[in-house]
């Protein structure tokens, strides 16, 4: 099921560019041959380049020439030339034709190769709401790991996170694996594009889009994945683990946040992702467990903070079994309170923030994932009722302004 | 040499016959000028008034761009410092360690705007000042400077002066497209003023029609957008009538200027695609108002349909854009370098073909959608466009070859205009190839491309055309020492502002971003810089023009020797134009038989003297 290609031509477009057309490749991109198509789009996009050069230079020396060989010179003729020639006009109308349709050709044939993802791809989901991403793995896990760039793994990120104080998500990828992910939003329309790949493509709030990409694995000699503590993990076999991280950015104007709305791609072997994707995987583990990768892997964590500190949504810290005030009075925050406001969020509205929330749908958030949720509230609220005792008195309202 | 005023100068009455004054002369006092410019249907003053709307929301759209440009400056971060007290002093906590905040760096536009002048605590505050900026920037600069520039002012003046008539063919309607615009840009002002509009000017949907449901500011704004279509339509309907009608006895369809042709196949768009602008933004109205579900999706729509709708439009209107500006360089090189265009009937059909192809393209702003292979249809067309308008700049280069070339300040922006438009153009081509589209579509490698096409293109040739005409529309020469430095500051400016744009494109900068990461930093602020070099070059402009009304040597009625018939008219035109109905006898680039009319040998030396001058 799970075969790893062993593809020539990538292995040796890793050893860089070649060729007339890489000349002043660097001038443009940063990496070469993530995969065959984006090696192939940079080598099309330089044949671009240099050709247009040609040109550019070929036009601007003769208008240069004329410039400065026929400036006006009082009472120095213009000689005469003719003002039309159609020999002349035929080559040039003709000639461009040849290039452009050379340019077309290029262009579709990886386009082909952009578009159809290979039969034993692995298959995931990937959805896009305001202003976060969630990929759905094979086995229904999905990724709770978070960073703020620059702040671990990016080298080029800002000093302490940039840009926006969010945590972006991160995406372990297989390497050298053909991956397929079905996409749609949940609310505007995004855009799905990790400029490495060198593809983008639209993600509708109506239909799927379809999005695949084989990633080269970092070879034993680049860096190893560090935990939290700068330690380098090592895996159960004993072995450090090479990765790769891919930024992916939207691209389709979204609002407020469309410039923060990013996550990481992170390519490690084989091996270490399906360790961490069964890790992740909420068969087998306790309701509050569950709660609190969904809370992460669902980017409930984008707007609701866990610490009481404010976000663009409610704080969970002591949300369970308070009282909110609401545009529909005030609320007891139980659990068909909780249940309403993620299937339909717009039915009460909790003062002081906007109607932001996504609306998910009971085949993003099941029952089980649903009761996690919940449970992960309960943990966080002083008010929730400790085990075996008696129901707690009628917390106090809060006072209305 | 005093035959060179010939009697057929007198004959096409552009002669000296003073019988009505010049159309600036005032009719009064200062209410009544100002009562006799409100109501007047010639459309000399109606261009003139064009010329300053235009020029006033070219300034509003350009401080728009400068705070665009400014808030890229520095990209938006998070950072721990050690916090101070009030009296500025570092906060020590009682453990003796430093205590520690955090802060938002590098959001200007929100510490300009924020009252109480502080340091900004949210990101979205100054994401929002952003995405409001650059929403106003292209809404302006697309639908109330580029599309209304070159047609509306220069052609409105110049369309029946070089037909040889009075005036255009419906007066009336001319004066009132004007109000038309003005009452479009005026919703479009309001909305800026109640609060500003975040969409981007291609309004998608849904965001559009879902954003800020309880304002009225993307209604007002797309409203504006919808009547300025009507001002488009009837200026272009009014142009194909007088072309048709008013061409002075003698001319043919080829004898015409090619600034005519070019502007007649800018009517023939604007006409027949405007309706689809202005039914797709009243549908968009109709659902943010009454809930019809068309685009959005949670109403049963599709937003692909908006997008179709969109740029069915859209992508001709980009000729609409680009035409006129080709119209003004094939006028500006042949009378600069004295030298008859070459290919004069292949810039003509030229100009026809790229307006019919343009209608079949629309589809290449969408190859990102779904991947589709429709799109390839789109890329073959797409490049098809290419060919008419790379046969275009061939011609005017062609035409330099063996002329008498003078660097005057409206030829260096028509030499400048080929070195901007073809980077445009040739950048073109890797976004119409569907492979690399994929990567570059949305990116700053777009905004670049457009910049160098649509300001390169578009901007240029209207400051090279008012550069041209200037002494027409107002009787005064200007300091062309100071314009020429001008236009290199533009030159300076545009290139560091837009070409460090193709760079951040292919490493990955998406458009639209009101923040960056790190890696992107140094090349913004190279093109932040350049965008103040541009704020000085057209500011050098500014001065050099009020210069020239207060205090301009008085212009010939032909400075630069130009064969088209408005320079028979004197500078400026008396109010009918002409004294006398002119008669063609002459084609408008024949430079190497006629003389050119009220040739003074003072105001313009001429390379040679044509064998039948004496």
């Amino acid at each position: 099921m799970l075969k790893t290609l062993t593809n020539n031509s990538i292995s040796t477009l890793a050893e860089g560019p070649q060729g007339w057309w890489a000349v002043g490749w660097r001038w443009f991109f940063q990496n070469f041959g993530v995969n065959e198509n984006a090696a192939l789009t940079d080598k099309l996009y330089m044949e671009i380049f240099w050709i247009s050069v040609g040109w550019f230079v070929f036009l601007m020396a003769i208008m240069l020439f004329c410039v400065v060989k026929y400036r006006r010179r009082p009472g120095v003729p213009a000689p005469y030339s003719p003002s039309h020639n159609t020999r002349l006009e035929l080559v040039w109308t003709i000639v461009p034709c040849f290039f452009l349709f050379y340019i077309f050709l290029q262009g579709f044939h990886v386009y082909v190769d952009k578009l159809v993802a290979p039969g034993d791809a692995l298959q995931m989901t990937l959805t896009a709401k305001k202003w976060d991403w969630t990929i759905t793995y094979p086995n229904g896990a999905s990724s709770p790991e978070r960073t703020l760039i620059g702040a671990d793994s990016m080298q080029f990120g800002g000093e302490n996170g940039s840009p926006g104080a969010r945590p972006v998500p991160i995406f372990y990828m297989p390497g050298d694996v053909p991956v397929h992910i079905n996409m749609i939003s949940q609310d505007v329309m995004h855009s799905f594009w990790v400029p490495d790949f060198r593809v983008k493509f639209d993600v509708f709030p109506n239909r799927y889009t379809t999005y695949w990409f084989e990633a080269k694995l970092a070879d034993q000699s680049s860096s190893f994945l560090k935990d939290s503590n700068g330690k380098e993990v090592i895996t159960a076999q004993g072995k450090k683990v090479p990765f790769i991280d891919h930024f992916i950015f939207c691209a389709e104007y979204c609002g407020d946040q469309h410039s923060e709305m990013l996550g990481i791609i992170r390519i490690v072997p084989m091996d270490y992702y399906l360790a961490k994707t069964e890790e992740w995987n909420i068969e087998g583990k306790s309701p509050e467990e569950i709660g609190k990768l969904v809370f992460s892997a669902q980017g409930c964590s984008a707007c609701h903070t866990v610490d009481g500190s404010k976000g663009a949504a409610p704080t969970w810290k002591d949300l369970y079994m308070s009282h909110q005030p609401t545009n529909q009075g005030s609320v007891l925050a139980d659990d068909n309170y909780i249940r309403e406001s993620i299937y339909t969020p717009a039915a009460k509205l909790v003062d002081g923030y906007p109607s932001n929330m996504p609306v998910y749908t009971t085949a993003q958030i099941d029952d089980k994932r649903l009761h996690g949720l919940i449970a992960y509230m309960k943990s966080l609220s002083k008010f929730t009722p400790a085990a075996g005792a008696p129901a707690p008195a009628e917390t106090p309202a809060p006072e209305k302004k | 040499m005093t035959t060179l005023d010939n009697s057929r100068a007198h004959e096409l009455g552009g002669g000296h016959g003073h019988h009505e004054g010049s159309y600036l002369t005032p009719k009064g006092g200062f209410w009544t000028t100002v009562w006799d410019w409100a109501t007047t249907v010639d459309h000399k003053k109606i261009g003139v008034m064009y010329m300053v709307a235009v020029l006033f929301m070219f300034f509003l759209g350009g401080l728009a761009a400068l705070a665009v440009r400014t808030e890229l400056l520095d990209p938006v971060r998070t950072v721990t410092v050690q916090a101070t007290d009030a009296a500025g002093k570092p906060m020590v906590g009682a453990d003796g360690k430093p205590v520690m905040k955090t802060v938002i760096e590098g959001q200007t536009l929100a510490r300009w705007f924020s009252k109480g002048g502080g340091e900004a605590t949210s990101i979205d505050y100054g994401n929002q000042l952003y995405n409001r900026a650059f929403t106003l920037h292209g809404a302006i600069m697309v639908f109330m400077v580029i599309i209304p520039s070159i047609p509306a002012s220069l052609g409105n003046f110049f369309i029946p002066l070089m037909l040889g008539a009075k005036d255009v063919a419906f007066p009336r309607l001319n004066l009132l497209s004007w109000y038309v615009y003005v009452t479009g840009s005026i919703f479009a002002v309001a909305s800026i003023l109640i609060g500003g509009v975040d969409t981007g000017w291609t309004f998608y949907t849904p965001y559009s029609t879902t954003t800020d449901a309880e304002h009225a500011n993307v209604v007002l704004m797309v409203l504006g957008a919808f009547i300025l279509g009507f001002s488009s339509i009837l200026t272009g309907l009014n142009f194909i009538v007088t072309v048709h009608k008013l061409r002075a006895p003698g001319m043919g369809w080829f004898d015409m200027p090619l600034f005519i042709w070019a502007m007649y196949s800018t009517s023939i768009i604007q006409v027949l695609a405007t309706p689809v602008i202005g039914i797709t933004l009243l549908l968009l109205v109709f659902e943010r108002m009454f809930k019809i579900g068309i685009f959005d999706p949670s109403l049963g729509g599709d937003p692909v349909l908006y997008q179709h709708f969109f740029w069915f439009y859209s992508h001709p209107v980009v000729y609409v854009m680009i035409l006129p500006a080709f119209g003004v360089i094939s006028e500006i090189i042949p009378v600069h370098s004295h030298k008859k265009i070459f290919g004069y009937r292949a810039i003509a059909f030229a100009s026809l073909g790229v307006a019919l192809v343009s209608f079949l393209v629309w589809g290449h702003h969408m190859f990102a959608s779904s991947g589709e292979l429709g799109a390839t249809v789109f890329s073959a067309l797409t490049f098809l466009v290419a060919i008419p308008t790379a046969v275009k700049v061939f011609n005017w280069i062609a035409t330099l070859y063996k002329g008498s070339i003078a660097l005057t300040t409206p030829m260096l922006y028509a030499l400048m205009f080929l070195f901007l438009f073809s980077i445009g153009g040739l950048t073109g081509l890797p976004l119409g190839a569907l492979a690399t589209d994929l990567h570059l579509h949305d990116s700053y490698f777009v905004v670049a491309h457009f910049h160098y096409v649509m300001m390169g293109g578009t901007i240029i040739t209207f400051v090279a055309g008012l550069h041209h005409w200037w002494p027409k529309m107002f009787g005064k020469m200007y300091n062309q020492f100071w314009a020429n430095v001008g236009a290199w500051l533009v030159f300076i400016g545009f290139n560091l502002t837009f070409f460090t744009q193709f760079f951040l494109g292919t490493q990955g900068m998406p458009r639209r971003y009101a923040s960056y990461v790190q890696e992107y930093h140094t090349l913004h602020v190279w093109s932040t810089v350049g965008s103040y070099i541009l704020l000085v070059g057209f500011l050098v402009h500014l001065f050099v023009f009020i210069h020239s009304l207060v205090a301009g040597r008085k212009a010939p009625a032909n400075p630069w020797g130009g064969l088209t018939l408005e320079w028979e008219a004197e500078s400026p035109p008396i109010e009918h134009n002409f004294a006398h109905e002119p008669i063609v006898t002459h084609g408008p680039y024949d430079f190497e038989t006629t003389v050119p009319p009220h040739w003074n040998p003072k105001d313009y030396p001429l390379p040679h003297l044509p064998a039948n001058a004496h």
